[in-house]
C-alpha cells in the first residue's frame, strides 16, 4: 500500500464517499483480537480486562491513503452495525485508530513504551468533525486530547453495513506527534472497536506491529 | 496522595497511612432516606448525574439497588482471581423518572390527571424504579419481615475497581483510605462499574466518565462527617479513622466484634460495617398465639453478612437481656449512643461554620 498524491482539496479528501477515494483500490488488512487474555502485562495493568477472551469481532479492515503535499487522509472501510450514541449506560460505541511510531524502536502490540512513545489518530463514532490525537507510552497510558491548532480531522458516513471513515492531519511537523512527508516512508498500525461487543480500552481489534506505508513524492 | 501514574502498579494506588470507616446501625434505619436525599442535593444534581445515587437505601430481601447487583458478578473469587462483572443499565440503578407536576399541580386539571411518572430513556410507563420494592420484603402472611439496607461506596481496602481502571484513575488517598475517581484521567470505559461487586460507581453518559462517592472528603478534610452519616435521624451512623482507639467505631468494629461487612464473600475487604438486624417483629404461631421468635430468617442474614453473623446475633441479644435485667453493657450503650457526637470523632464539625472549597466535575 501507498499514499497515493492527488490534487484535492481538504474537504475533498475529508469526504470518504468521495470520487477520489471511490475511484481507488483498497488494501485488505486483517485484524486479530488483542492478545488480552494469559498476557503478563494486560494483567499487571487490569487483572479485570485480562479475563477478556470475547473482544476482536472486526476481523478485516480496508485502507486506503492520499496526500496533496500539505494534507494527509487515510479513508478505513469496515462492514460493522452502527453504534453511534451511548444512550443507556451500558452501550458503547463503535470506534477506530491509525497509529504511527514516534521511534524507530516503538512497538504497536505494547503501545509503545516509556522511552518509545507512539502517536494516534483515535475516532470514536459519537465525536463529530474532530477526532483525539493520543499519545502512549505503554499499555494504558493513552491519553487523549482534542487540539485547536493541530486537530486530527474525521468525517464517517455508516452506509451499506460498513462504517467508512477519513481521518487527516496537516503533513508539516508538529512537536511530539507523528511527522509525514511526501517522498518518505511512515509506519502504521490499525485497530477497531465493536461498540455493539462492548469493545473499549484494549478490548478491540488491532492490526499487528508497524508495518511500512511510503508516501509517493 | 497515593495517585500513581499510568502504568505504575497497583499496590502504589492502594498505599495509605491511615483509613475512615463507617458502622451502620440496622435495628434503628426506618427507611426514611434523609441520607440518600442529603446526598443527592450534594453531590448529584446535576445533568448526567440524575440517575445517581451514591449513597441508598432499599428493602431487604428484595432486588436491591442497583436492581440484582449481587447477581452481577465483579469482585474477587475464593483464589483471589478477578471474577468478570457486568453493567447495569438505566433501569437497573433505579432511572430518574420525570413527573408531571406542573399538569397536576398547576394545570387546573387536578381533579381528572393524577401524577405520572416516565421513565427517562423511553418516556413510556417505567418498568422498574428506586425502592420499586419498597417494603415488599419476604415471609408468609401474617409473618412477613423486611428491614433496610442503606449502601454507599465501601472504599475496599482491596478496591477492584482500582485495579480493573487501565488509566490508573482510581486511588486511594493516601491520608484517609477514601476511593477516589481523577475525572482527568478517566476515559468512561467503565471497567471499573462491572468490576466493582456492590455496582457503587455509576457511568455519566454527559460527561463520558464514571462517578462516585469520595465519602464527603471535602467535608472529611475540614472535621466534618459525611452528609449521610450526619442527617441520619435514627442516630444509625458512626464514622471515624478505624484505628482510633478510643472511638465507638473501634470498638465496636475491633473490640466487641459485633459490626460486620456486607458480602465478605466479595473479596475487597469493604470499610463500612454493618449492625445486623437482631430482632426483629415476634412471629405468630400457626395458632394465632405470639411466639418467641423473630421473623427474618437467619439464612437471609447469612447470605448478606456471612456466617459469622448467627454468633453476633446472638451476643447482641445477650447484652440487650444483660440491660433488662438491670446489669451494665457496654455494647448496648454504645449501641444507644447517647451523645451524638460520639459516633463521629473527630469528624463533629459543624458545615456552616466551615469554608468548604471544592471543585464539582463540570463546573468551572
Ligand atoms: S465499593 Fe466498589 S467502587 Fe467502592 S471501593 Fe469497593 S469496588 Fe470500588
Ligand atoms: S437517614 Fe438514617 S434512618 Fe434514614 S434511611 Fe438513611 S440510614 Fe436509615
Amino acid at each position: 500500500m501507498e499514499i497515493k498524491r492527488v490534487s484535492a482539496n481538504v474537504d475533498t479528501l475529508l469526504n470518504p464517499q468521495d470520487a477520489v477515494w471511490l475511484n481507488r483500490d483498497s488494501e485488505n488488512v486483517p485484524l486479530i483480537p488483542t492478545p488480552l487474555n494469559g498476557n503478563p502485562m494486560i494483567k499487571k495493568i487490569s487483572p479485570f480486562i485480562e479475563k477478556s477472551t470475547d473482544h476482536g469481532v472486526v476481523t478485516e479492515l480496508s485502507i486506503t491513503g492520499a496526500h496533496n503535499g500539505d494534507f494527509l487522509a487515510i479513508r478505513l472501510s469496515w462492514a460493522s452495525e452502527k453504534h453511534a450514541e451511548i444512550i443507556d449506560l451500558d452501550e458503547f460505541v463503535d470506534g477506530a485508530a491509525v497509529m504511527f511510531p514516534l521511534t524507530a524502536k516503538a512497538s504497536a502490540f505494547t503501545m509503545g513504551s516509556e522511552s518509545d512513545p507512539v502517536n494516534a489518530w483515535y475516532w470514536k463514532a459519537n465525536l463529530k468533525d474532530e477526532a483525539f490525537d493520543v499519545v502512549a507510552r505503554g499499555y494504558g497510558t493513552s491519553a487523549r486530547a482534542k487540539s485547536a491548532h493541530d486537530p486530527i480531522a474525521c468525517r464517517a458516513v455508516h452506509e451499506g453495513g460498513r462504517w467508512h471513515l477519513v481521518m487527516g492531519r496537516e503533513m508539516g511537523p508538529i512537536q511530539g506527534r507523528a511527522g509525514f512527508a511526501a517522498g518518505y516512508p511512515t509506519r502504521v498500525a490499525f485497530a477497531v472497536w465493536d461498540g455493539g461487543n462492548r469493545e473499549r480500552s484494549g478490548r478491540k481489534s488491532f492490526s499487528g506491529e508497524f508495518v511500512s506505508l511510503p508516501l509517493e513524492p | 496522595m497515593a495517585k500513581a501514574p499510568p502504568g505504575a502498579p497497583k499496590e502504589e494506588l492502594k498505599r495509605h497511612n491511615r483509613h475512615i470507616a463507617n458502622i451502620i446501625d440496622l435495628n434503628k434505619c426506618m427507611g426514611c432516606q434523609t441520607c440518600s436525599a442529603a446526598c443527592k442535593s450534594l453531590w448529584t444534581s446535576r445533568e448526567g448525574t440524575e440517575h445517581m445515587r451514591f449513597m441508598n437505601v432499599s428493602t431487604y430481601p428484595g432486588a436491591g439497588y442497583p436492581r440484582d447487583y449481587e447477581k452481577m458478578g465483579g469482585g474477587f473469587d475464593e483464589h483471589g482471581e478477578p471474577s468478570p462483572g457486568a453493567l447495569p443499565n438505566m433501569v437497573d440503578v433505579g432511572d430518574a423518572l420525570t413527573f408531571n407536576h406542573a399538569e397536576v399541580l398547576y394545570g387546573g386539571t387536578g381533579d381528572s390527571v393524577h401524577l405520572q411518572p416516565k421513565a427517562s430513556l423511553t418516556g413510556e410507563d417505567p418498568e422498574w424504579g428506586y425502592n420499586w420494592d419498597e417494603d415488599e420484603g419476604a415471609g408468609e402472611w401474617p409473618n412477613g419481615y423486611y428491614f433496610y439496607l442503606p449502601r454507599k461506596c465501601y472504599h475496599c481496602t482491596d478496591a477492584p475497581c482500582l485495579d480493573a481502571c487501565t488509566h490508573n484513575a482510581i486511588y486511594k488517598r493516601e491520608e484517609d483510605g477514601i476511593v477516589v475517581l481523577d475525572q482527568d484521567l478517566c476515559h468512561g470505559d467503565r471497567l471499573c462499574v462491572e468490576a466493582c461487586p456492590y455496582k457503587a460507581i455509576y457511568y455519566n453518559p454527559v460527561t463520558e466518565k464514571g462517578e462516585k462517592c469520595m465519602m464527603c472528603y471535602p467535608r472529611v478534610e475540614q472535621g466534618i462527617a459525611p452528609a449521610c452519616d450526619r442527617q441520619c435521624p435514627g442516630r444509625t451512623r458512626l464514622f471515624g479513622y478505624i484505628d482510633d482507639e478510643d472511638s465507638d467505631l473501634y470498638k465496636m468494629i475491633n473490640v466487641h466484634k459485633v459490626a460486620l461487612p456486607l458480602h465478605p464473600e466479595f473479596g475487597t475487604e469493604p470499610n463500612v460495617y454493618y449492625i445486623p438486624p437482631f430482632e426483629s417483629t415476634k412471629a405468630f404461631a400457626p395458632d394465632g398465639s405470639i411466639t418467641d421468635v423473630g421473623r427474618i430468617e437467619m439464612n437471609v442474614l447469612e447470605e448478606l453478612f456471612g456466617p459469622n453473623v448467627e454468633a453476633v446475633v446472638r451476643k447482641l441479644r445477650e447484652e440487650r437481656a444483660k440491660k433488662q435485667r438491670g446489669e451494665e453493657s457496654e455494647i448496648m450503650d454504645l449501641l444507644i449512643g447517647r451523645n451524638f457526637w460520639d459516633r463521629f470523632k473527630g469528624f463533629e464539625n459543624d458545615p456552616a461554620e466551615q469554608v468548604i472549597h471544592f471543585r464539582v466535575p463540570g463546573k468551572a
